[in-house]
């Protein structure tokens, strides 16, 4: 059966991982969670899409999304100015600088994945049907792009595509906007609370009790989720901002989870502080995000994030009334971190909130919370990827290059690398991940050889391209061991990625690089003694993906990491 | 015990209380049932000329009536625990003339220092704005792009005013308009309250 997703690079870095696993005789099963596509969802160090880093998050600033300010709150005001063209055309824009590709239709394929053939694919899009005709909800014109591109270009059945929300019922809102054939409307099913999908099935959490989702996420019959939030702040559980100051992609699943005898509700999962101080971490909140019903499946389920920030709340609380316009659309696949960012970009700052700011207590409670964002999910202040611009600004998109950053996952040195994929794996966890100024642009898709092995040392990028018929050069002595640089290369043709690690020895290895698809290839770092460097990528557009072995899986990267000086030993044992 | 019991003995407990105080500091001398006293304060269409509740088609939420912080959930999510202690809730959506709309919350606290410590709280948290005719420690307001959120507190009634759709013709808020606008709703409450 012909599947929709992109797999070349994936089965290879697992053949090749599991190839390494083999000599070292660890279960190449094992290596199907580091290299992600779970399907019992979060694991640490995974990828929603191999092609896309999480860390990515873009931002379209645009004062043209709307045409005048809305008059007044009520939900009709809320669509009535809004260019659905201009939203349409910023989100083509947006997918192509998420996924660094040159055209909207490559880059909605990349970003959309499937393992059945579209016909069959089942999409959910959550939706925020809380409060009243004039609380702040996503727009309209924002879904009906996602199901253009879903029907239009995918061919995605609308009979498939579901708009729901199963804690406040989504049909109050939008089933006026909806229809199955009128192209001028969503084209999706809207389910009242869970019905469309299956009704709700009983969950079971570590922090909180009692909870049900609907029975398509947890049970997998939904292939595709798109979690689409309104931008607003929260007062949090007794009033005390405990989410962070903000209800967005994340807590927008407060409503995929709801009170198991009571859909209606999301009571069960508010955590509530007492007052407390600091608030206490919404654990409940990461544990859904974390949960199989949201990031299980292969591919991955929930595969976009989307913080409509047409306008925003700032004083106004979770149901109320927008009460700032905002000009922004926020894009990413990692829902941690596009709120992270969404949070710290937007809603926290005064100049853009400036009509109504978050109160100071909300501010001191989200510099406590929001960082969790990231140590929740094993990410570091230091990683998360900001891309603002203006329509008229666009950053430049080249293809080829700086698709992989080797988020540096890995130390390393040492190492192994195949000829023109055989990807190193190993090295230790990386910690730190100062970001580094990528080295020189991948001459992205050209048929440059990589030069494997050599690149690296903090930067450098590999020519990327195709075939890196590298290998590296594991200069004796090298004690740690291998880089992989998985990358998943958002742009260009050609070679598979090509760990290359180098270690000259010692504490000074040079990190291997990758040069895959043709893009940047990034320097993973050398030992620890470089290991804060991570190499972006050498061009202005970044790109994607992916790091080492899992990065913060120690256990892992050790194995790795052995196993990769021992296929060193093997080679130059067999001198191969 | 879980919050939900928490919160029904809360309630309860409260409630009794009211009894007790013989409607001292409750809506009236007689404890209201929860429908009775969404009645009371529900504004009659033109009650205030030219104000009407939103339509069901627009707005099937355009009234409510809630018992319980759980219940709130549903209407303004986790949001709903900074006002736990309320006995009865009220919350109806009006239109009035193009393109001013008006979000009336009344809250019964039982007591006039619950009410009291809800309207702090928001004072505290930025609403700093003037409705003229009234104290700053009984009425104020927070502004934003098109309109004001207004908090209010009479006896044990706590009162949010979320109003939308003051912005003049040069697209800036119309405050002496929104809070001459909240004024007179303050007006009617009061009557209401007594």
């Amino acid at each position: 059966m012909p599947t929709n997703s992109h797999p070349g690079r994936r089965d290879f870095l697992k053949t090749a991982a599991a190839g390494a696993a083999g000599a070292m005789g660890v279960s190449a099963l094992k290596f199907d969670k580091i290299f992600a596509q779970s399907t019992g969802g979060w694991v640490a160090g995974m990828q929603i899409n191999p092609a896309i880093d999480n860390r990515r998050v873009i931002c379209c600033h645009d004062t043209k999304m709307l045409t005048a300010i809305p008059a007044n709150q009520t939900w009709a005001g809320q669509n009535a100015n809004v260019d659905e063209k201009q939203v349409g055309a910023n989100l083509d824009q947006m997918a192509m600088l998420l996924t660094n590709k040159t055209s909207a239709a490559d880059a909605w394929s990349t970003i959309f994945r499937s393992s059945k053939p579209w016909g069959s694919t089942k999409v959910a899009m959550k939706t925020n049907g809380i409060g009243s005709n004039t609380t702040n909800r996503p727009r309209v014109a924002i879904y009906k792009k996602i199901t253009d591109v879903l029907v239009d270009q995918l061919g995605v059945q609308p009979s498939n595509i579901i708009l729901y929300d199963n804690c406040d019922n989504a049909t109050t809102y939008y089933s006026p906007s909806l229809s199955l054939t009128d192209s001028t409307k969503i084209r999706a099913v809207i389910s009242s609370r869970a019905s469309a999908l299956g009704g709700f099935k009983a969950v079971t959490l570590t922090n909180a009790q009692g909870i049900s989702c609907a029975a398509d996420l947890v049970d997998g019959n939904i292939d595709i989720l798109v979690n689409v939030a309104a931008c607003k702040s929260h007062n949090g559980t007794g009033g005390h901002f405990s989410y962070g100051s903000c209800t967005l992609c994340m807590k927008n699943h407060l409503g995929t989870f709801t009170d198991g005898t009571r859909a209606q509700y999301s009571d069960n999962l508010h955590v509530g502080n007492s007052g407390a101080s600091p608030p206490p971490p919404p654990l409940a909140l990461f544990e859904i995000n974390k949960h199989s019903a949201v990031l299980g499946g292969n591919p991955v389920r929930q595969q976009i994030c989307i913080v409509d920030a047409l306008v925003s709340n700032g004083n106004s609380g979770p149901g109320g009334g927008w009460d700032n316009k905002t000009d922004r659309l926020v894009m990413g696949t990692f829902a941690p971190i596009v709120d992270y960012l969404a949070a710290n970009k937007i809603l926290l700052d005064t100049t853009i909130m400036s009509k109504s700011p978050i109160p100071a207590l909300g501010v001191t409670n989200a510099a406590i919370i929001l960082p969790m964002f990231l140590t929740q999910f094993g990410y570091a202040a230091t990683d998360p990827q900001w891309i603002e611009y203006t329509p008229d600004n666009v950053p430049a998109i080249t293809p080829g290059t700086g698709g992989t950053t080797a988020t540096g996952g890995t130390t390393s040195a040492g190492g192994s690398s195949g000829r023109g994929g055989t990807s190193a794996a190993g090295g230790t966890p990386r910690t730190g991940a100062t970001t580094g100024s990528g080295g020189v642009p991948g001459t992205g898709g050209s048929s440059t050889p990589g030069s494997g092995g050599t690149t690296a040392s903090g930067g450098t990028t590999s020519a990327g391209g195709t075939t890196s018929a590298s290998s590296s050069t594991s200069d004796g002595g090298s004690t740690t061991a291998g880089t992989t640089a998985m990358s998943s290369s958002a742009g260009g043709t050609g070679g598979a990625a090509t760990t290359a690690a180098s270690a000259s020895g010692g504490s000074s290895g040079t990190g291997g690089a990758s040069a895959g698809h043709g893009t940047t290839a990034s320097a993973a770092g050398g030992s620890a003694k470089a290991a804060a460097l991570e190499a972006t990528h050498g061009g202005s557009s970044g790109g994607c993906s992916v790091a080492g072995a899992d990065r913060r899986s120690t256990p892992w990267g050790a194995m790795l990491a052995v196993g990769a000086v021992v296929a060193g030993k093997l080679r130059r044992w067999t001198g191969g | 015990m879980n919050r939900t019991t928490l919160s029904t003995l809360c309630v309860a407990g409260l409630a009794l209380a009211a009894v007790a105080c013989s409607g001292g500091n409750s809506a009236g001398p007689t404890v209201l049932s929860p429908t009775e006293f969404g009645q009371k304060f529900k504004f009659a269409d033109n009650e205030l000329p030219g104000w009407t509740q939103a339509k069901a088609d627009v707005d099937p939420a355009a009234f409510n009536v809630y018992t319980s912080t759980d219940d709130l959930v549903a209407r303004i999510d986790g949001a709903a625990d900074a006002y736990a202690g309320f006995r009865v809730a009220v919350f109806q959506d009006l239109m009035g003339p193009d393109p001013q709309t008006c979000n009336v919350v009344t809250m019964d606290f039982v007591t006039a220092a619950k009410a009291t410590d809800k309207f702090t709280y928001q004072k505290d948290n930025g609403a700093t704005t003037t409705i003229p005719g009234y104290d700053g420690t009984v009425a104020t307001a927070s502004t934003n792009l098109t309109g004001i959120n207004v908090y209010a507190h009479f006896n044990a009634l706590y009162f949010e005013l979320q109003m939308s759709g003051y912005m003049d013709q040069s697209q800036n808020l119309d405050l002496n308009k929104a809070t001459s606008a909240a004024a007179q709703f303050l007006a009617v409450l009061k009557t209401k309250s007594n």
